[in-house]
Protein backbone atom coordinates (compact mmCIF):
# COMPACT_ATOMS: atom_id res chain seq x y z
CA UNK A 1 0.00 0.00 0.00
CA UNK A 2 1.31 3.23 -1.06
CA UNK A 3 1.22 5.60 1.39
CA UNK A 4 2.87 8.69 0.09
CA UNK A 5 1.67 9.26 -3.99
CA UNK A 6 2.95 12.58 -5.96
CA UNK A 7 1.60 12.98 -8.73
CA UNK A 8 3.34 15.08 -11.75
CA UNK A 9 3.42 17.69 -8.88
CA UNK A 10 5.65 20.60 -9.15
CA UNK A 11 6.95 22.03 -6.07
CA UNK A 12 8.74 25.47 -5.14
CA UNK A 13 8.65 28.17 -2.90
CA UNK A 14 6.58 31.14 -3.89
CA UNK A 15 5.02 30.37 -6.89
CA UNK A 16 8.89 29.93 -8.08
CA UNK A 17 9.17 25.88 -9.13
CA UNK A 18 12.51 24.46 -8.39
CA UNK A 19 11.71 20.78 -9.52
CA UNK A 20 8.92 19.80 -11.74
CA UNK A 21 7.30 16.51 -12.78
CA UNK A 22 7.72 15.08 -9.23
CA UNK A 23 5.82 11.49 -9.63
CA UNK A 24 6.54 8.61 -7.18
CA UNK A 25 4.75 6.44 -4.57
CA UNK A 26 6.31 5.54 -0.85
CA UNK A 27 4.96 2.14 0.44
CA UNK A 28 4.24 0.91 3.98
CA UNK A 29 7.73 -0.67 5.46
CA UNK A 30 10.00 0.69 2.94
CA UNK A 31 12.39 3.30 3.20
CA UNK A 32 12.51 5.37 -0.19
CA UNK A 33 15.40 7.53 -0.55
CA UNK A 34 15.79 10.48 -2.48
CA UNK A 35 19.39 11.55 -3.23
CA UNK A 36 21.08 13.84 -5.67
CA UNK A 37 23.62 17.24 -5.83
CA UNK A 38 22.79 20.01 -3.40
CA UNK A 39 20.34 22.56 -4.65
CA UNK A 40 18.20 19.91 -6.19
CA UNK A 41 15.20 20.20 -4.68
CA UNK A 42 15.41 17.37 -1.80
CA UNK A 43 14.42 19.48 0.94
CA UNK A 44 11.53 21.17 -1.07
CA UNK A 45 9.67 17.95 -2.08
CA UNK A 46 9.98 16.86 1.82
CA UNK A 47 8.83 19.42 2.58
CA UNK A 48 5.67 19.58 0.50
CA UNK A 49 5.39 15.50 1.42
CA UNK A 50 5.36 16.87 4.98
CA UNK A 51 2.30 19.66 4.21
CA UNK A 52 4.44 21.83 5.37
CA UNK A 53 4.93 23.96 2.19
CA UNK A 54 2.00 23.66 -0.36
CA UNK A 55 2.92 22.27 -4.07
CA UNK A 56 1.96 24.72 -6.99
CA UNK A 57 -0.33 21.89 -8.76
CA UNK A 58 -0.59 18.11 -9.72
CA UNK A 59 -1.71 16.06 -6.43
CA UNK A 60 -0.09 14.91 -3.40
CA UNK A 61 -2.29 12.18 -1.75
CA UNK A 62 -0.96 10.83 1.84
CA UNK A 63 -3.25 7.02 2.16
CA UNK A 64 -5.35 7.82 -0.86
CA UNK A 65 -6.54 10.61 0.61
CA UNK A 66 -5.81 14.72 -0.98
CA UNK A 67 -3.21 16.15 1.53
CA UNK A 68 -4.91 19.80 1.03
CA UNK A 69 -8.11 18.19 2.44
CA UNK A 70 -6.78 16.79 5.92
CA UNK A 71 -6.52 19.54 8.82
CA UNK A 72 -3.23 19.50 10.70
CA UNK A 73 -4.65 17.78 13.24
CA UNK A 74 -5.40 14.67 10.74
CA UNK A 75 -2.22 14.81 9.19
CA UNK A 76 0.44 15.04 11.47
CA UNK A 77 -1.65 11.95 13.88
CA UNK A 78 -0.43 9.88 10.50
CA UNK A 79 2.87 12.01 9.68
CA UNK A 80 5.92 12.50 11.30
CA UNK A 81 8.81 14.92 10.72
CA UNK A 82 12.47 14.84 11.27
CA UNK A 83 13.69 18.11 9.57
CA UNK A 84 17.68 19.80 9.78
CA UNK A 85 16.55 22.30 12.63
CA UNK A 86 19.42 22.21 14.91
CA UNK A 87 17.60 21.33 17.91
CA UNK A 88 18.87 24.68 20.99
CA UNK A 89 18.06 23.73 24.78
CA UNK A 90 19.82 24.00 27.38
CA UNK A 91 18.50 22.50 30.30
CA UNK A 92 16.45 19.52 29.00
CA UNK A 93 17.10 15.71 29.62
CA UNK A 94 17.26 13.76 26.21
CA UNK A 95 13.73 12.58 28.11
CA UNK A 96 11.69 15.77 27.95
CA UNK A 97 13.04 16.53 24.45
CA UNK A 98 11.30 13.45 23.21
CA UNK A 99 7.90 14.10 25.56
CA UNK A 100 7.45 16.91 23.36
CA UNK A 101 6.90 14.57 20.67
CA UNK A 102 3.46 13.30 22.07
CA UNK A 103 2.27 16.58 21.84
CA UNK A 104 -1.13 15.93 20.44
CA UNK A 105 -1.47 13.32 23.05
CA UNK A 106 -0.55 15.12 25.87
CA UNK A 107 -3.26 16.82 28.31
CA UNK A 108 -3.63 20.70 28.12
CA UNK A 109 -0.43 21.44 30.53
CA UNK A 110 1.77 18.58 28.72
CA UNK A 111 1.40 15.99 31.61
CA UNK A 112 2.13 12.51 30.63
CA UNK A 113 -0.35 9.39 30.90
CA UNK A 114 0.93 5.87 31.69
CA UNK A 115 0.14 5.27 27.81
CA UNK A 116 2.56 8.41 26.53
CA UNK A 117 4.76 6.88 29.63
CA UNK A 118 5.20 3.46 28.43
CA UNK A 119 4.90 4.69 24.52
CA UNK A 120 8.35 6.94 25.01
CA UNK A 121 10.11 4.19 27.08
CA UNK A 122 9.28 1.64 24.32
CA UNK A 123 10.04 3.88 21.19
CA UNK A 124 13.32 5.46 23.21
CA UNK A 125 14.31 1.70 23.84
CA UNK A 126 13.84 1.07 20.60
CA UNK A 127 16.43 3.20 19.19
CA UNK A 128 18.54 2.42 22.26
CA UNK A 129 18.03 5.88 23.91
CA UNK A 130 16.62 4.83 27.02
CA UNK A 131 19.75 4.98 28.96
CA UNK A 132 20.26 8.61 27.64
CA UNK A 133 16.90 9.97 29.13
CA UNK A 134 18.65 11.60 32.50
CA UNK A 135 21.31 13.19 30.30
CA UNK A 136 21.05 17.07 29.30
CA UNK A 137 20.27 16.76 26.10
CA UNK A 138 23.01 19.43 25.16
CA UNK A 139 25.37 17.64 26.60
CA UNK A 140 24.76 14.42 24.35
CA UNK A 141 27.18 13.80 21.20
CA UNK A 142 25.56 14.42 17.50
CA UNK A 143 25.50 10.77 17.24
CA UNK A 144 22.71 10.37 20.27
CA UNK A 145 21.44 13.76 19.83
CA UNK A 146 20.05 12.45 16.33
CA UNK A 147 19.08 8.99 17.65
CA UNK A 148 17.15 11.15 20.37
CA UNK A 149 15.33 12.99 17.80
CA UNK A 150 13.93 9.56 15.48
CA UNK A 151 13.01 8.79 18.70
CA UNK A 152 11.26 12.16 19.22
CA UNK A 153 9.50 11.61 15.61
CA UNK A 154 8.04 8.39 16.62
CA UNK A 155 6.54 8.49 19.52
CA UNK A 156 3.69 9.56 17.91
CA UNK A 157 3.17 6.83 16.41
CA UNK A 158 3.02 7.83 12.75
CA UNK A 159 2.71 5.61 10.07
CA UNK A 160 4.75 7.95 8.19
CA UNK A 161 8.11 9.40 8.76
CA UNK A 162 9.65 12.35 6.60
CA UNK A 163 13.59 13.21 7.19
CA UNK A 164 16.02 15.31 5.77
CA UNK A 165 19.22 14.47 5.60
CA UNK A 166 19.27 13.11 9.59
CA UNK A 167 22.77 11.90 9.02
CA UNK A 168 24.84 14.36 7.52
CA UNK A 169 26.77 15.25 9.42
CA UNK A 170 27.57 12.58 11.53
CA UNK A 171 30.62 10.35 11.14
CA UNK A 172 31.26 7.23 9.63
CA UNK A 173 30.32 5.16 12.66
CA UNK A 174 27.38 7.30 14.17
CA UNK A 175 26.03 7.04 10.68
CA UNK A 176 25.71 3.28 10.80
CA UNK A 177 24.42 3.29 14.48
CA UNK A 178 21.72 5.76 13.08
CA UNK A 179 20.96 3.62 10.12
CA UNK A 180 20.69 0.59 12.17
CA UNK A 181 18.22 2.45 14.23
CA UNK A 182 16.17 3.21 11.77
CA UNK A 183 16.15 0.22 9.33
CA UNK A 184 15.36 -1.81 12.69
CA UNK A 185 12.08 0.79 13.27
CA UNK A 186 11.07 0.27 10.01
CA UNK A 187 10.91 -3.82 10.01
CA UNK A 188 9.38 -3.44 13.24
CA UNK A 189 6.69 -0.63 12.97
CA UNK A 190 6.09 -0.73 9.39
CA UNK A 191 6.62 2.62 8.84
CA UNK A 192 6.93 4.08 4.95
CA UNK A 193 9.67 6.32 5.15
CA UNK A 194 10.92 9.29 2.93
CA UNK A 195 14.40 10.18 3.70
CA UNK A 196 16.78 12.46 1.71
CA UNK A 197 20.93 11.41 2.42
CA UNK A 198 24.01 11.90 1.24
CA UNK A 199 25.51 8.78 2.03
CA UNK A 200 25.48 7.02 -1.31
CA UNK A 201 27.67 4.25 0.09
CA UNK A 202 25.16 3.16 2.08
CA UNK A 203 21.82 3.37 0.43
CA UNK A 204 22.00 0.07 -0.99
CA UNK A 205 22.13 -1.32 2.72
CA UNK A 206 19.84 1.13 4.20
CA UNK A 207 17.00 2.12 1.20
CA UNK A 208 14.79 -0.20 -0.84
CA UNK A 209 13.84 2.10 -3.69
CA UNK A 210 15.85 5.27 -4.65
CA UNK A 211 14.59 8.34 -6.39
CA UNK A 212 17.83 10.21 -8.62
CA UNK A 213 16.93 14.16 -8.74
CA UNK A 214 18.80 15.55 -11.26
CA UNK A 215 20.36 19.31 -10.99
CA UNK A 216 18.15 20.42 -13.63
CA UNK A 217 15.39 20.55 -11.56
CA UNK A 218 13.59 16.91 -12.40
CA UNK A 219 13.37 13.35 -11.17
CA UNK A 220 16.49 11.78 -13.61
CA UNK A 221 15.82 7.90 -12.70
CA UNK A 222 13.90 5.69 -9.91
CA UNK A 223 13.99 2.24 -8.92
CA UNK A 224 16.27 -0.45 -6.91
CA UNK A 225 19.48 0.70 -5.41
CA UNK A 226 21.84 -1.92 -6.72
CA UNK A 227 20.82 -0.96 -10.08
CA UNK A 228 21.03 1.93 -9.82
CA UNK A 229 24.27 3.18 -7.51
CA UNK A 230 26.79 2.46 -10.51
CA UNK A 231 29.61 4.52 -10.51
CA UNK A 232 29.20 5.76 -14.15
CA UNK A 233 25.48 6.84 -13.07
CA UNK A 234 26.54 8.30 -10.36
CA UNK A 235 29.87 10.24 -11.80
CA UNK A 236 26.27 11.99 -14.14
CA UNK A 237 23.99 12.74 -11.71
CA UNK A 238 27.24 14.54 -9.30
CA UNK A 239 28.92 15.62 -12.32
CA UNK A 240 31.85 14.25 -11.38
CA UNK A 241 34.99 13.43 -14.00
CA UNK A 242 34.77 9.64 -14.95
CA UNK A 243 36.39 7.38 -13.11
CA UNK A 244 36.18 9.61 -9.57
CA UNK A 245 33.63 7.54 -8.31
CA UNK A 246 35.23 4.33 -8.71
CA UNK A 247 38.63 5.93 -7.56
CA UNK A 248 36.94 7.12 -3.79
CA UNK A 249 34.79 4.58 -3.41
CA UNK A 250 35.31 1.35 -5.30
CA UNK B 1 13.25 14.08 42.39
CA UNK B 2 16.21 15.87 43.07
CA UNK B 3 15.08 18.23 40.50
CA UNK B 4 11.70 18.34 41.94
CA UNK B 5 12.85 19.18 45.41
CA UNK B 6 15.21 21.73 44.04
CA UNK B 7 12.55 23.71 42.30
CA UNK B 8 10.57 23.66 45.57
CA UNK B 9 13.19 24.83 47.68
CA UNK B 10 13.59 27.37 45.64
CA UNK B 11 9.99 28.80 45.02
CA UNK B 12 9.88 29.18 48.82
CA UNK B 13 13.27 31.00 48.75
CA UNK B 14 11.69 33.21 46.22
CA UNK B 15 8.31 33.98 48.21
CA UNK B 16 10.25 34.14 51.48
CA UNK B 17 12.48 36.63 49.70
CA UNK B 18 9.78 38.41 48.24
CA UNK B 19 7.43 38.82 52.02
CA UNK B 20 10.86 40.14 53.29
CA UNK B 21 11.54 42.81 50.76
CA UNK B 22 7.60 43.71 51.52
CA UNK B 23 8.60 44.21 55.29
CA UNK B 24 11.47 46.35 54.51
CA UNK B 25 9.78 48.61 52.12
CA UNK B 26 7.24 49.11 54.43
CA UNK B 27 9.15 50.24 57.62
CA UNK B 28 11.62 52.28 55.45
CA UNK B 29 10.91 55.28 54.06
CA UNK B 30 11.91 59.18 54.28
CA UNK B 31 9.25 59.18 57.55
CA UNK B 32 10.52 56.87 59.86
CA UNK B 33 7.26 54.80 61.73
CA UNK B 34 8.45 52.29 64.07
CA UNK B 35 7.39 48.37 63.51
CA UNK B 36 5.25 48.97 66.10
CA UNK B 37 3.05 51.50 64.81
CA UNK B 38 2.79 49.97 61.98
CA UNK B 39 1.49 46.93 63.39
CA UNK B 40 -1.06 48.99 65.23
CA UNK B 41 -1.83 50.93 62.64
CA UNK B 42 -2.58 47.62 59.93
CA UNK B 43 -4.43 45.48 63.05
CA UNK B 44 -7.06 48.72 63.58
CA UNK B 45 -7.00 49.41 59.61
CA UNK B 46 -6.20 53.43 60.89
CA UNK B 47 -6.39 55.55 57.80
CA UNK B 48 -7.55 58.30 58.70
CA UNK B 49 -4.44 59.39 60.73
CA UNK B 50 -0.74 60.64 59.30
CA UNK B 51 0.74 57.65 59.71
CA UNK B 52 -1.77 55.54 58.38
CA UNK B 53 -2.04 57.97 55.03
CA UNK B 54 1.65 57.46 54.34
CA UNK B 55 1.40 53.74 54.84
CA UNK B 56 -2.36 52.89 53.07
CA UNK B 57 -1.69 55.55 50.36
CA UNK B 58 1.75 55.51 49.73
CA UNK B 59 3.60 52.76 50.84
CA UNK B 60 1.22 49.80 50.36
CA UNK B 61 -0.10 50.61 47.02
CA UNK B 62 3.84 50.99 45.38
CA UNK B 63 4.93 47.35 47.02
CA UNK B 64 1.92 46.19 45.23
CA UNK B 65 3.48 48.06 42.08
CA UNK B 66 6.05 46.45 42.09
CA UNK B 67 5.08 42.96 42.52
CA UNK B 68 2.34 43.07 39.96
CA UNK B 69 4.10 45.36 36.95
CA UNK B 70 7.87 43.60 38.22
CA UNK B 71 6.54 40.48 37.20
CA UNK B 72 4.46 41.18 34.52
CA UNK B 73 7.28 42.54 32.69
CA UNK B 74 9.40 39.50 33.41
CA UNK B 75 6.35 37.61 32.16
CA UNK B 76 6.14 39.94 29.15
CA UNK B 77 10.00 39.41 28.36
CA UNK B 78 9.38 35.95 28.61
CA UNK B 79 6.81 35.54 25.51
CA UNK B 80 8.73 38.07 23.39
CA UNK B 81 11.89 35.23 24.07
CA UNK B 82 9.79 32.28 23.13
CA UNK B 83 8.59 34.59 19.88
CA UNK B 84 11.97 35.41 18.79
CA UNK B 85 13.21 31.56 19.70
CA UNK B 86 15.98 33.89 21.18
CA UNK B 87 16.89 34.51 24.93
CA UNK B 88 18.34 38.04 24.05
CA UNK B 89 14.83 40.11 24.04
CA UNK B 90 12.74 42.01 25.81
CA UNK B 91 10.22 44.36 25.52
CA UNK B 92 12.28 47.24 26.81
CA UNK B 93 15.20 46.54 24.70
CA UNK B 94 13.14 46.20 21.38
CA UNK B 95 11.46 49.34 21.82
CA UNK B 96 8.18 48.50 22.79
CA UNK B 97 7.71 50.23 26.50
CA UNK B 98 8.99 53.26 24.47
CA UNK B 99 6.51 53.33 21.97
CA UNK B 100 4.11 52.31 24.86
CA UNK B 101 5.05 55.33 26.41
CA UNK B 102 5.50 57.73 23.73
CA UNK B 103 1.49 56.92 23.11
CA UNK B 104 0.91 57.55 27.02
CA UNK B 105 2.31 60.67 26.67
CA UNK B 106 0.85 61.62 24.03
CA UNK B 107 -2.67 61.30 25.12
CA UNK B 108 -1.74 62.73 28.59
CA UNK B 109 -0.69 66.09 27.21
CA UNK B 110 -3.70 66.14 24.71
CA UNK B 111 -5.85 65.52 27.51
CA UNK B 112 -4.05 68.54 29.56
CA UNK B 113 -4.62 70.39 27.06
CA UNK B 114 -8.26 69.80 26.11
CA UNK B 115 -9.09 69.80 29.76
CA UNK B 116 -11.19 66.36 29.53
CA UNK B 117 -10.28 63.92 32.50
CA UNK B 118 -9.03 60.13 31.83
CA UNK B 119 -8.90 57.40 33.48
CA UNK B 120 -6.07 54.78 33.84
CA UNK B 121 -8.11 52.37 31.61
CA UNK B 122 -7.55 54.63 28.76
CA UNK B 123 -4.24 55.03 29.51
CA UNK B 124 -3.47 51.28 29.16
CA UNK B 125 -5.39 51.11 25.42
CA UNK B 126 -2.93 53.88 24.50
CA UNK B 127 0.17 52.10 25.89
CA UNK B 128 -1.37 48.78 24.03
CA UNK B 129 -1.73 50.82 20.93
CA UNK B 130 1.91 52.35 21.19
CA UNK B 131 3.55 48.66 21.48
CA UNK B 132 1.80 47.41 18.94
CA UNK B 133 2.80 49.76 16.53
CA UNK B 134 6.56 49.54 17.94
CA UNK B 135 6.49 46.13 18.09
CA UNK B 136 4.77 45.76 14.31
CA UNK B 137 8.09 48.08 13.44
CA UNK B 138 10.65 45.27 15.03
CA UNK B 139 8.47 42.59 13.28
CA UNK B 140 8.58 44.32 10.33
CA UNK B 141 12.57 44.50 10.00
CA UNK B 142 12.74 40.92 11.72
CA UNK B 143 11.39 39.77 8.28
CA UNK B 144 13.68 41.34 6.55
CA UNK B 145 16.58 40.51 8.39
CA UNK B 146 17.24 37.64 10.21
CA UNK B 147 19.82 38.20 12.71
CA UNK B 148 18.70 39.04 16.26
CA UNK B 149 21.57 41.33 16.88
CA UNK B 150 20.56 43.97 13.76
CA UNK B 151 17.20 43.33 15.40
CA UNK B 152 18.20 44.81 18.52
CA UNK B 153 20.12 47.63 17.32
CA UNK B 154 16.70 48.50 15.57
CA UNK B 155 14.89 48.34 18.72
CA UNK B 156 17.12 50.63 20.58
CA UNK B 157 16.97 53.41 18.11
CA UNK B 158 13.04 53.04 18.35
CA UNK B 159 13.58 53.19 21.79
CA UNK B 160 15.74 56.14 21.43
CA UNK B 161 13.23 58.37 18.85
CA UNK B 162 10.37 57.10 21.02
CA UNK B 163 12.26 58.73 23.93
CA UNK B 164 13.17 62.01 22.23
CA UNK B 165 9.65 62.75 21.01
CA UNK B 166 8.28 61.75 24.53
CA UNK B 167 11.00 64.08 26.05
CA UNK B 168 9.98 66.64 23.80
CA UNK B 169 6.14 66.80 24.23
CA UNK B 170 7.34 66.59 27.95
CA UNK B 171 9.16 69.35 28.16
CA UNK B 172 7.13 71.95 25.94
CA UNK B 173 3.48 70.80 27.82
CA UNK B 174 4.44 73.27 30.57
CA UNK B 175 1.60 72.32 32.90
CA UNK B 176 2.09 72.77 36.12
CA UNK B 177 0.55 69.18 36.29
CA UNK B 178 3.30 67.59 33.91
CA UNK B 179 5.89 67.90 36.77
CA UNK B 180 4.14 63.79 37.32
CA UNK B 181 4.29 63.13 33.69
CA UNK B 182 8.08 63.76 33.75
CA UNK B 183 8.87 61.29 36.82
CA UNK B 184 6.52 58.77 35.06
CA UNK B 185 8.61 59.15 31.81
CA UNK B 186 11.87 58.05 33.64
CA UNK B 187 10.23 54.86 35.13
CA UNK B 188 8.67 54.83 38.70
CA UNK B 189 6.62 52.85 40.89
CA UNK B 190 5.32 55.90 43.07
CA UNK B 191 2.45 56.95 40.82
CA UNK B 192 -0.24 54.58 40.56
CA UNK B 193 -2.79 54.35 43.65
CA UNK B 194 -5.58 51.86 44.72
CA UNK B 195 -7.95 52.84 42.13
CA UNK B 196 -5.59 51.93 39.22
CA UNK B 197 -4.26 48.41 41.20
CA UNK B 198 -8.14 47.86 40.44
CA UNK B 199 -7.42 48.12 36.41
CA UNK B 200 -3.77 46.40 36.80
CA UNK B 201 -4.48 43.38 38.69
CA UNK B 202 -7.15 42.02 36.74
CA UNK B 203 -4.75 42.25 34.00
CA UNK B 204 -1.78 41.10 34.73
CA UNK B 205 -3.62 37.70 36.44
CA UNK B 206 -5.36 37.08 33.01
CA UNK B 207 -2.11 37.85 31.70
CA UNK B 208 -0.38 35.07 33.73
CA UNK B 209 -3.50 32.71 33.35
CA UNK B 210 -3.23 32.99 29.45
CA UNK B 211 0.58 32.37 29.32
CA UNK B 212 0.16 28.96 31.92
CA UNK B 213 -2.90 27.77 29.15
CA UNK B 214 0.06 28.66 26.33
CA UNK B 215 2.85 26.77 28.42
CA UNK B 216 2.28 23.36 26.44
CA UNK B 217 2.78 25.17 23.07
CA UNK B 218 5.57 27.01 24.12
CA UNK B 219 7.62 23.96 24.82
CA UNK B 220 6.71 22.58 21.68
CA UNK B 221 7.17 25.87 19.28
CA UNK B 222 10.77 26.47 21.61
CA UNK B 223 11.61 23.44 19.12
CA UNK B 224 11.29 25.65 16.46
CA UNK B 225 8.39 26.81 13.49
CA UNK B 226 8.87 23.82 11.42
CA UNK B 227 8.67 21.54 14.39
CA UNK B 228 5.98 22.84 15.69
CA UNK B 229 4.01 23.24 12.50
CA UNK B 230 4.65 19.39 11.95
CA UNK B 231 2.97 19.24 15.46
CA UNK B 232 -0.39 20.22 14.27
CA UNK B 233 0.16 23.86 15.88
CA UNK B 234 -1.43 27.04 14.14
CA UNK B 235 1.81 28.87 14.11
CA UNK B 236 0.34 32.15 13.09
CA UNK B 237 -2.46 32.02 15.17
CA UNK B 238 0.06 31.21 18.20
CA UNK B 239 2.31 33.56 17.13
CA UNK B 240 -0.17 36.49 17.30
CA UNK B 241 -1.62 35.03 20.73
CA UNK B 242 2.21 35.37 22.22
CA UNK B 243 2.46 39.00 20.67
CA UNK B 244 -1.04 40.34 22.13
CA UNK B 245 -0.47 39.13 25.36
CA UNK B 246 3.53 40.17 25.52
CA UNK B 247 2.26 43.33 24.21
CA UNK B 248 -1.02 43.71 26.49
CA UNK B 249 1.40 43.10 29.73
CA UNK B 250 4.08 45.57 28.67
CA UNK B 251 1.48 48.07 28.06
CA UNK B 252 -0.02 47.62 31.09
CA UNK B 253 3.36 48.24 33.13
CA UNK B 254 4.52 50.97 31.05
CA UNK B 255 0.79 52.48 31.23
CA UNK B 256 1.17 52.62 35.23
CA UNK B 257 5.36 53.10 35.94
CA UNK B 258 6.33 54.10 32.63
CA UNK B 259 9.32 52.57 31.11
CA UNK B 260 11.20 49.70 32.99
CA UNK B 261 14.41 48.49 31.90
CA UNK B 262 15.76 45.13 31.53
CA UNK B 263 13.70 43.42 33.80
CA UNK B 264 11.75 41.83 31.07
CA UNK B 265 14.86 40.45 29.63
CA UNK B 266 17.08 39.33 32.21
CA UNK B 267 14.70 37.47 34.30
CA UNK B 268 13.46 34.95 32.68
CA UNK B 269 17.42 34.30 32.14
CA UNK B 270 18.17 34.60 35.51
CA UNK B 271 14.89 31.92 35.57
CA UNK B 272 16.71 29.65 33.26
CA UNK B 273 20.02 29.00 35.33
CA UNK B 274 18.55 29.27 38.44
CA UNK B 275 16.00 26.37 38.12
CA UNK B 276 18.04 24.61 35.18
CA UNK B 277 15.11 24.23 33.76
CA UNK B 278 13.26 25.48 30.15
CA UNK B 279 10.14 23.73 31.27
CA UNK B 280 7.73 26.53 30.77
CA UNK B 281 4.94 25.48 33.85
CA UNK B 282 8.12 26.12 35.98
CA UNK B 283 9.74 29.70 34.12
CA UNK B 284 6.63 31.10 33.73
CA UNK B 285 6.02 31.12 37.63
CA UNK B 286 9.78 31.81 38.01
CA UNK B 287 10.22 34.60 36.04
CA UNK B 288 7.15 36.70 37.94
CA UNK B 289 8.27 35.64 40.98
CA UNK B 290 11.92 36.92 39.94
CA UNK B 291 10.40 40.25 38.74
CA UNK B 292 9.10 40.90 41.37
CA UNK B 293 11.60 40.33 43.92
CA UNK B 294 13.82 42.32 41.71
CA UNK B 295 11.25 45.44 41.47
CA UNK B 296 11.05 45.48 45.25
CA UNK B 297 14.87 45.17 45.99
CA UNK B 298 14.97 48.19 42.91
CA UNK B 299 12.66 50.06 44.15
CA UNK B 300 13.99 50.11 47.81
CA UNK B 301 16.91 50.87 46.81
CA UNK B 302 16.09 54.05 44.42
CA UNK B 303 14.47 55.39 47.09
CA UNK B 304 16.38 54.87 50.28
CA UNK B 305 20.07 55.14 48.74
CA UNK B 306 20.09 59.10 48.50
CA UNK B 307 16.82 59.84 50.40
CA UNK B 308 14.98 62.05 50.31
CA UNK B 309 15.94 62.03 46.71
CA UNK B 310 14.89 59.34 44.66
CA UNK B 311 16.16 57.55 41.77
CA UNK B 312 14.21 56.56 38.65
CA UNK B 313 13.88 52.90 38.93
CA UNK B 314 14.79 52.04 35.67
CA UNK B 315 18.54 53.55 36.63
CA UNK B 316 18.51 50.91 39.25
CA UNK B 317 17.60 47.84 37.25
CA UNK B 318 19.35 49.21 34.43
CA UNK B 319 22.51 48.70 36.77
CA UNK B 320 21.90 45.06 37.74
CA UNK B 321 20.07 44.01 34.61
CA UNK B 322 22.91 45.48 32.33
CA UNK B 323 25.64 42.90 33.30
CA UNK B 324 23.41 40.08 33.47
CA UNK B 325 22.43 40.91 29.82
CA UNK B 326 26.06 41.05 28.82
CA UNK B 327 27.08 37.97 30.37
CA UNK B 328 24.21 36.35 28.58
CA UNK B 329 25.65 37.70 25.12
CA UNK B 330 29.10 36.77 25.58
CA UNK B 331 27.69 33.48 26.98
CA UNK B 332 25.87 32.40 23.53
CA UNK B 333 28.43 33.76 21.48
CA UNK B 334 30.85 31.32 22.93
CA UNK B 335 28.18 28.59 22.90
CA UNK B 336 27.35 29.45 19.18
CA UNK B 337 31.22 28.75 18.12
Amino acid sequence: MSEIVFENVRVGYNGIPIVENVSFNADKGKITALIGPNGAGKSTILKTAAGLLKQIDGSVYIRNKSIGSYSPKELYSILSVMMTDRVKTKFMTSYDVVRVGRYRYTGIFGGLSETDKSVIKECMELIGVWDLKDKDYSTLSDGQKQRVLLARSIVSQPGILIMDEPASFLDMGRKIEFFDALTKLVKEKEIAVLISMHEVELIRKVADKVICLSGSGGIDAMGDAEELIRPEYMEQLFGMKKGKYEEYFG
Amino acid sequence: MNKNKRCIVLFICLILMMLLLMVINILSGSVGIGAKDIAGIMMRRDVSSVNGKILFDIRLPRIIEAIFLGGALALSGYLLQTFFLNPVAGPYILGISSGAKLFVAVLMVCALKAGFSMNSLMLVIAAFIGSLIATGFVLTVSIRVRSMSVLIVCGVMVGYICSAITEFIVTFADDTNIVNLHNWSLGTFSAAGWNDACIYIPIVVIGIAAAVLMSKTIEAYGFGENYAGSLGINIYGFRVLLIIVSSVLSATVTAFAGPVSFVGIAMPHVARHLFRSEKPLMIIPASFLLGSVFCLLCDLLARSMFSPTELSISTVTAVFGAPIVISMMIGRRSENV
